[in-house]
């Protein structure tokens, strides 16, 4: 698709022009001005980097669950490519809490991968699951 | 006369071509920018076609 140039400023010998400024209080009949611009569809540059690509350790390969379950918690990582979601479950003091967290696409990177790492549980939950479901 | 004087000719660099435009005084610099962005893609247009060829129009 053939874009339109876009210019995002005008520039002249003083600077960057104002959008607001009229063109007689700035230049001169004849004066020299240069645009410059956001955009245009000339030869491709160089395309920017993809998204660091989400990741875990050990690797999630595939879409599917893993649960994790300890005596105060549980935890259920319902994961694709670029989804999860993460249900945890927090027991103790005679009730329970659910919290639920949805993470999708980039947002997720950061924490996906922490709990990725996170896998003995004891760095981000201070205790090591008894046991572990792979679903 | 009068209206030769309301008028502003600038040379207008485009990349690496110098336009010789003309716009009213008293438009701002932000109302210019769309008539040189015509220009600049009509330029544009026109180096993808080949220079001296002409539209069928």
């Amino acid at each position: 698709m053939v874009k339109k140039v876009m210019v995002k400023a005008i520039r002249s010998s003083q600077g960057v022009l104002m959008m607001s400024a009229f063109l007689h209080e700035l230049l001169a009949d004849g004066g020299q001005v240069e645009a410059m611009f956001t955009a245009t569809s000339g030869p491709p540059g160089p395309t920017p980097a993809p998204a660091q690509p989400m990741q875990s350790w050990p690797p999630i390969t595939q879409t599917g669950t893993r649960r994790y379950e300890g005596e105060t918690f549980k935890l259920d990582l319902d994961y694709s490519a670029l989804t999860y979601t993460w249900r945890k479950f927090l027991f103790g003091f005679g009730g329970e809490s659910d919290n639920q967290y949805n993470f999708t696409d980039t947002q997720t990177v950061g924490n996906f991968h922490s709990l990725g790492r996170s896998v003995d549980f004891k760095q981000d939950f201070g205790r090591i699951p008894t046991r572990r479901v792979w679903g | 006369m009068e209206q030769q004087q309301q008028r502003v000719r600038l040379q207008v660099k485009v990349g690496d071509d110098t336009l010789v435009m003309e716009f009213s005084k008293s438009a701002t610099v932000g109302e210019i920018i769309p008539q040189i962005e015509q220009m600049a893609s009509e330029l544009r247009d026109d180096g993808k076609k080949g220079y001296g060829q002409s539209d069928s129009k």
